[in-house]
């Protein structure tokens, strides 16, 4: 099995260290992360009042705090935010992007991992909660998601950064530029920031269903978030589109249902792309046409951890 | 509601009388009636802060000490940024019964009147 990556350097990368890290992070996200033990990680929405999204992190516990991974560009703003809410807490905020590498790796990124590897196999146990892997020097190694076992995500030092790709080039691995992992991605239906993920946006559009606890009790948006599921708000929810080839779609681009405007495209590469289409026509196989009326966009149910 | 002045240091929030007997009341059920208040803005809740009430032995360097009708209130510097100008008033009704908090620097509160956004 082959083995390709792509690192990042704008990814958001945010420490919380201290003895009241876990419990804190449990009131601005949807997940229950307080329950976390070290080597154990999650994925949880970060939350505005509103109940809309800063962002969609993975989360990552060990002894001594979080570590949370976020999209590209949003590493100032979750840490400044959760900041502010440090009072009365022993949690020290900080923002690591800029010094950390995030590395999406495709294939067989099992081998890099120093452990045995049948223990390996727990890295993609649960599909709320799995457990991740400390590497030389400081570094991490996780699944990206439980529903993608190939996909693994490994924070490296930027200093260290340098020597790390020439040892994954020397193995053969192959690197990829932002636009292919920007297809592998659309076509995986994983939401990010900027795309799916962001202010305006609620977790259950996102079709984050398993990064939400709705048991967990009090957090930044909760009564929001709690209120649109148990009422059933949810106005528009995640889907995959697909086009002709040759048609061009771009992002932003309202799709119209008989001329009435029922969604709008998130993510394009080639002929597929992400989109927010309401409820009511977010089946698959439902046709729609841009408001230019250039194309017509084919809905698929594409995020990966649905049946 | 009328509400009851320091008697010593210039005020930061108000407490009413129901409040300040009630807190009496459990202090001395505690057997610490000369212990303080302590009231305290906190990360946490569906709004993002939190009010907090505690029982404390004694002020820190940080703490602003009020004194209402001989209860003795603690306010940390940073929870004052939020709470400067509240009013904690005590509800002793059947349904209602609690503490709560009027803050006028709070642009919303959450359905459960602990948690409140800025």
């Amino acid at each position: 099995m082959s083995l390709s990556y792509h690192a990042d350097l704008d990814r958001a990368v945010v420490r919380l260290e201290g003895p009241d890290a876990a419990t804190f992070f449990q009131g601005y996200s949807t997940q229950e992360t307080r329950s976390l033990v070290p080597g154990e990680a999650t994925r949880a929405a970060v939350t505005t009042r509103k109940g809309t999204m800063l962002d969609w992190v993975l989360v990552l516990r060990d002894e001594t705090g979080l570590t949370l991974v976020g999209g590209p560009g949003r590493g100032a703003i979750l840490a400044t935010t959760l900041d502010r809410y440090t009072l009365g807490v022993d949690v020290t905020v900080t923002d690591r992007s800029a010094g950390t590498r995030v590395v999406t790796l495709i294939g067989s990124w099992t081998d890099l991992l120093p452990v045995p590897a049948d223990e390996a196999s727990r890295l993609t146990a649960d599909a709320r909660r799995w457990s991740w892997r400390g590497t030389a020097d400081g570094e991490a190694l996780c699944a990206g998601h439980p529903a993608l076992p190939e996909v693994a995500i490994w924070l490296v030092d930027e200093a260290s950064w340098p020597a790390r790709e020439a040892n994954l080039v020397d193995r053969g691995a192959e690197p990829w530029a932002a636009d292919r992992i920007e297809g592998w991605r659309i076509g995986a239906g994983f939401p990010a920031s900027g795309h799916e993920i962001g202010e305006d946006v609620n977790p259950w559009e996102a079709r984050l269903e398993t990064s939400i606890s709705l048991e967990k009790g009090c957090y930044l948006g909760q009564e929001v978030v709690a209120r649109l599921f148990h009422y059933r708000k949810i106005q528009r929810q995640l889907m995959g589109l697909t086009w002709s080839a040759g048609t061009h779609v771009e992002i932003g681009a309202t799709l119209l249902d008989e001329e009435r405007p029922v969604g709008v495209v998130t993510s394009v590469s080639g002929e597929r792309g992400l989109g927010l289409v309401k409820v009511a026509q977010a089946r698959p196989g439902v046709q729609l046409v841009t408001a230019a009326g250039e194309a017509t966009v084919t809905l698929e149910d594409r995020p990966f951890w649905l049946p | 509601m009328s509400t009851t002045t320091p008697s010593s240091a210039p005020t930061l929030i108000n407490l009413t009388p129901k409040a300040i007997a009630h807190v009496k009341s459990l202090l001395e059920r505690q057997g610490k009636p000369e212990a303080y208040l302590r009231v305290a803005a906190v990360g946490g809740g569906c709004s993002g802060f939190s009010y907090k009430l505690d029982v404390a032995d004694e002020a820190t360097a940080q703490d602003r000490v009020m004194t209402f009708d001989g209860l003795k209130v603690l306010l940390d510097m940073k929870s004052s940024l939020l709470l400067s100008g509240m009013e904690l008033d005590y509800n002793d009704d059947l349904m209602n019964a609690g503490f709560t908090f009027k803050n006028p620097n709070a642009a919303h509160t959450c359905g459960c009147g602990t948690s409140f956004s800025v």
